[in-house]
This record gives C-alpha cells, structure tokens and sequence, in this order.
C-alpha cells in the first residue's frame, strides 16, 4: 500500500484544500490553512499555524533519525476548542497516519513524547483519548479515513472525518495531511521497500 | 475605557459546536469588544491572553474548567454579557430538566403551561417560521411572526387559513405590536389610550406611538402587518381584520394605519372597508399622493401630521424649533437612519420641500442611489445590503460608524440627520454610542437627530437627548422636524 512521494503530496494537497474550503472555523483544521476571524480566532490561528509547522519540523527530525525535544508535541496538547482540544485531536491524527504508512520509529518516538508530557496540559477526556491512541487505539472511522488516504480516495476519507465531532474530524485530518506531508519531505516513503505490510 | 472579565466554571462539558455558538453570541452583544469560550488548558490560556482578554480569574483554571472572558467598553456592557453568558451556558441543561417551568420547547407545551394564552410570537428563521405558525393557528392562537424571508405565497397562504379561524397573523417580518398595553418585540412603553394603530411597518409604529404618547394621548393596540400585507398577493388580509377587530374595540376611538401606498385595487378595498367603520381614522400611506378618502378618514404625509391629527391637533402641529446654527460648510444632507419608515419620512419632508434626494430605499419621487451625485441622500441602514450578517442598526449602532464617519469627513456634508430609536429590542444605549462618535469632532457637519422613544422606556428619552445633546447634537421634537430642521440649515447656507 505504499505510495510514492509525489502521489503522497498530491493527496496532502488534495485534503488540504477540502478542509480550507470546508472545515469549521475555531479549529486548527483551518488555522492549517489560514483562515481566521475575531482576536481570540486570530490568535489561535497564529499560534495553531506556528505550533503544527513546528510539529512537521518536529516529524521530519524524527523521520530523519534525529531525536528532537518533544516541546514541539506538547505544544499542541491541549490547544483550542473542543471537548478534546484541536490539538489533542491534530496529535491523533498523526499518529494513525504514522502507523499506517508503517513509519514505526516515529510512531514510537510520538507515542512516548504524548506518555512523557507533563500531566496538566489538556482535559481529562483529552488525555485519555491521547493516552488510548499512543497504545494504538483510535476511533473506528479514523481508522477508515486513514485507510482510504492510502487506498488515494482522499473524497471518502473527508466524508468520514467530518462526522466526528463539530471539528475534531477536521482537526484528525490536519494531523494526516502534517504526518504525509512530513513523510513526503524526508523521502522515508521512496526508500520504503515497496509492497511492505503493515 | 475598555473592562476585561473574566469567569471560570468548574468541570463544566459542553459541545464544541454549542460553545462556538455561545461565544459568537457573547461577542454579537452591545459593548463586547472581544469575546472567547474555551476549556482552561495552559495552550488556551495563552491564546486568550495573546488575545489581551486574559485575567487573574481565567489564569488560574484548570484544563477541565471552562473560561469565559471578554473585553467590553464598559463595566455595565460587559457584566450584561457575562450574565447573559451564564443563562446561554445554564440554558441547554435547565431545558432538559422537568424543573423549569418557564421554558417549553414546543408551542404545545407553552400552551399547556398557560392554558389561557392566545397570542404566539414566533422568531425561527423564516424557513421554519410557517410551519411553526401553523401550530399556533391550530392551537387557537394569534400569531405574531417577527422572522423575515418567508416567502409571500406562504403568508398569503397563512393569513388565508387564519382568517378562517377568526385569527390574526402579524406579520412575517413584524418587528412591532403592542397589544392589550403589551410591547411585542421592537416597541416602546406608551400610555394607554383610545386610539388604535395599524402598521406594516415596526419604527412606523413606534414613532407614532411615541409621538401621540408625547402629546398626551395614548395607544389602546397597535397591530402590526407585516410590510407586505397591502401587496396585492396578499390582499390586505391581516390589515382588514384589525380593522375590524379596532372597530369592534370599545377602548378604541380613532384608528391611524401606516403603510407604504399601496396598489390602487387593495387601497380601494381597505378605504371601503375604513368607509363601513364608525370610528375615525387617519391614513398614512407614506409617499401616496392626492387619496380619495372616505367623510371618517383623514390624510397625513407623514408619521408627525399622522399623530397631529390622531391627536386632534389638526396640521396644526408645533412648527419646529430652529436651530441655532447655520451649516457650516457643505451643502449637502446625509441622512442615516436606523428605521427604513423614519428614513421614508425623511424623504417626503425634502420632496415636500421641493428638493432632490436620493436614497436606497427611495419613496416615490426620489432618486435611487445610481443617481445620487450632487443630491441629498438618504440611507436607510436597516436595509438587507448593510445587515447581511450583522445585527440591525437598532440593536447594534456601530453599523452607523463607518458611514457616519464618511459623511463627517465629506467636505460637500453640510448636515447630518440622523435617528436614535428606544424601546425594547434596542441598544441599551444607542445615544451614548452616537455621542461617543461625536466626542472628538471640532468642527465639521451639524449633526441634527430625532430619538424615537418615551421616558418609560429602558433606556429612558430624557436621558438619550441629554447624551446628544452635550455631544453638540441638535435634537428634533420628531423625525419629521428633524427633517424640516436640516432642511432649514442648508436653506440657511443658500440664502
């Protein structure tokens, strides 16, 4: 199921378009794509934006075999809107997608930095959602969109996120599009053997 | 000087989608400059005071805890809104709870608590609107509809059935009614009284009202139609039975209707029908011109010679005050009005006058704003182009803000008219705003207003005019004196 560099770009772009022209404005979904309304909206687009750029630095390092300090993870925990913030929902986002094209040094090293923030960060549903997630359990249609994002059927996989929550599907899909984009640029997906399972 | 509060509620769990909307609410309320709703997470707590809305409260939750905070011009505004914010957030859980009595969700339910009403007001959006006044109708109820965009089959359609039943539907779009000495949405605290108003239009409605209320008299009903129950599509349905509902009022003496000219054929029936009556009226069809009226009935061209003559004072009407100075640069009027009838009004004074104005809602015989170069203008700010997305004019007088500051910086503005309209359903300080606009100017346009409203109002008159008044305003006894007064002030500079 392994796809190559430029077909993982072009989905990341496909499903960063859906979600600029579609995705509710608060979450970080949008901030991904810079939209932005009132001073607080403003705010958290500005810092969404510069925390997920810092998470795909983050990733790159990682998927490059450097090891980074996780600031860059717990910066997003805990962030935005929503019973389980934006951000807790972007971080499980990137982890299904990591586990999924089998990138499993960087699935690990996201794991442990979630496990090893400092308690506090985000709400008690959020930590448990983070907490679930790093022991590789995520809701079913996430697991769904993520196949379909591999299957190239990025339509169905926005169909299936946006009926999580009022934004958390959106804000699952940010962390996707981060993690292939990530994945994309550190070239990890052309020396993948290709037809290697998962 | 701007106030930020801030509230922090313990575990409390709602929706997403329900806070967004809470805090879009919040932010949409009088004087809140900035608002945000969001869990006490340390990331949140930074956007809220990257956001400068973040206080000593807010800083010490915890990631389970809701904040509320927000910026408002004033610790009046933004205690309003805190409170208000804690009934929004309170709301969804009391309605699931059998314990609250007041709030039914279903008009069923309502008329179960109050088995003896017999009047619904629906505000839905328009596309549910009918729906819902047809359970009403079923019910037994007089239906008061103040949403907008339902299409004008469904309301000829509605009043049809309506009227079958015996029942009256005010409205869609009735934005005032005061019925049995109680204000309906948009209207104003008047004595009550023997003469009777019908009205298609709601700041109709209440400049009248209040002028009569002014001039000592008072209100028995004012019922409102909807502006576009003379349409021929609808066929005056609403407006002929308050008619006879008036009629048939022993309370009510004399009948004023306020509406729009309307087509010569529905004119004919309601002016038939006024012929039938044994009270007296006075018509007010804003821009008509030479009306064959029946012996009962008298014409007014505007809203002040409407409540002159309902109140037995002929024409004769108190001639308005002159102002005490002359324009002092400019030749040219800029009116901005927050009620769509006062600015009508305005439009017949100038037309009476013998002057071009141009507006874009233009009475018959005025320009429409293609044609505008060179001529006085008029602008209703009430209409669909400026509240598309945002709140009316009289709930929210920073829409005039940008406008008035163009027209205070246009070197060919001689005046500027204006309205403030009180009562239930405005802003809780509209003149206060005004005058807070004004505060800085040194020299510039006059600046002439009308405030529509009476003392009993929550935001009381005296205190509106005192508010324009020290910000240089001159205040007009009515709409239509502002008018004449403008008119005076520009005439001044020709002469």
């Amino acid at each position: 199921m392994n796809r190559s560099a430029q077909q993982i770009v072009g989905l990341h772009e496909a499903l960063a378009q859906r979600a600029a022209a579609e995705a509710p404005a608060g979450g970080l979904s949008r901030a991904a794509a810079g939209a932005h309304l009132s001073a607080v909206a403003a705010a958290m687009a500005r810092t969404g934006a510069a925390r997920l750029a810092a998470f795909e630095a983050w990733l790159a390092d990682t998927l490059a075999l450097r090891a980074p300090s996780p600031d860059a993870v717990h910066g997003l925990i805990g962030l935005g809107p929503g019973l389980t913030p934006s951000g807790d929902d972007v971080l499980v986002g990137a982890l299904a997608m990591l586990d999924a094209l089998g990138e499993r040094r960087a699935h690990a090293a996201l794991c442990g930095a979630i496990v090893g923030a400092p308690k506090g960060l985000t709400s008690p549903i959020g930590a448990r959602m983070l907490y679930l997630a790093a022991c590789g359990r995520i809701a079913e249609p996430l697991a769904r969109a993520v196949a379909a994002v591999l299957g190239g059927n990025s339509g169905e996989a926005v169909a299936t996120l946006r009926g999580i929550g009022h934004s958390s599907g959106w804000d699952m899909l940010a962390g996707i599009t981060v993690a292939l984009r990530a994945a994309a640029g550190s070239g990890a997906m052309v020396l993948a053997p290709a037809g290697r399972a998962d | 000087m701007s106030v930020i509060l801030n509230e922090v509620r313990r575990a409390t769990y709602l929706d997403s989608i329900v806070l967004m909307r809470i805090s879009r609410q919040v932010a949409a309320l009088p004087g809140v400059e900035e608002a945000g709703l969001i869990i006490g997470t340390p990331a949140n707590k930074q956007i809220l005071s990257e956001a400068g809305i973040l206080g000593a409260q807010g800083a010490g939750a915890e990631p389970g805890d809701l904040i509320l905070a927000l910026r408002a011009a004033d610790e009046t505004a933004g205690q309003a809104a805190l409170a208000e914010a804690r009934r929004l957030i309170e709301q969804p859980r009391d309605s699931a709870t059998p314990s609250s009595v007041d709030i039914s969700r279903t008009i069923r339910a309502a008329v179960h608590t109050m088995p003896d009403a017999n009047l619904a007001l629906i505000s839905v959006p328009g596309h549910f609107a009918t729906a819902e006044a047809r359970k009403a109708l079923a019910l037994g109820l007089n239906v008061m509809i103040f949403s907008d965009n339902v299409p004008v089959a469904e309301e000829a359609e509605l009043k049809r059935e309506a009227r079958e039943r015996g029942l009256l539907v005010m409205g869609p779009d009735c934005g005032t009614a005061i019925i049995g000495g109680a204000p309906l949405a948009f209207a104003n605290v008047v004595p009550r009284g023997d003469i009777g108003l019908i009205g298609a239009s709601g700041t109709g409605i209440q400049e009248v009202s209040c002028l009569i209320a002014q001039g000592g008299g008072g209100i028995s009903h004012a019922i409102g139609t909807g502006g576009r129950d003379l349409k021929a599509e609808v066929g005056a349905v609403t407006t002929l039975m308050a008619i006879e509902a008036l009629d048939a009022d022993r309370a009510t003496r004399h009948v004023v209707l306020i509406s729009k000219p309307p087509a010569v054929e529905i004119a004919k029936r309601v002016l038939d029908r006024v012929a039938r009556s044994s009270k007296t009226f006075t018509i007010c069809f804003l821009g008509a011109e030479d009306l064959a009226l029946p012996a009962n009935a008298r014409a007014a061209a505007t809203l002040k010679a409407a409540a002159d003559l309902a109140l037995g004072r002929g024409r004769q009407g108190e001639q308005p005050k002159l102002p005490l100075a002359r324009a002092p640069r400019g030749r040219l009027v800029r009116g901005l009005f927050a009620g769509g009838t006062l600015c009508s009004e305005a439009q017949i004074v100038f037309r009476h006058a013998g002057l071009a104005v141009a507006s874009n809602v233009p009475v018959p015989g005025a320009l429409p704003m293609s044609s505008a170069a060179g001529s006085h203008v008029l602008i209703d700010l009430g209409a669909d182009e400026f509240t598309r997305g945002r709140p009316h004019p009289m709930i929210e007088p920073a829409v005039r803000d940008a406008p008035l500051a163009d027209a205070m910086n246009d070197p060919d503005v001689g005046v500027v008219l204006t309205d403030v309209v009180l009562g239930f359903g405005s802003h809780p300080d509209p003149a206060g705003h005004l005058a807070a606009r004004l505060a800085s100017r040194r020299d510039g346009p006059l600046v002439i207003a009308s405030v529509t409203g009476t003392d009993g109002d929550p935001q009381p008159r005296h205190e509106q005019v005192a508010k324009l008044t020290e910000a240089g305003v001159i205040v007009a006894d009515s709409n239509a004196d502002a008018a004449e007064i403008a008119i005076a002030a520009i005439s001044g500079l020709r002469a």
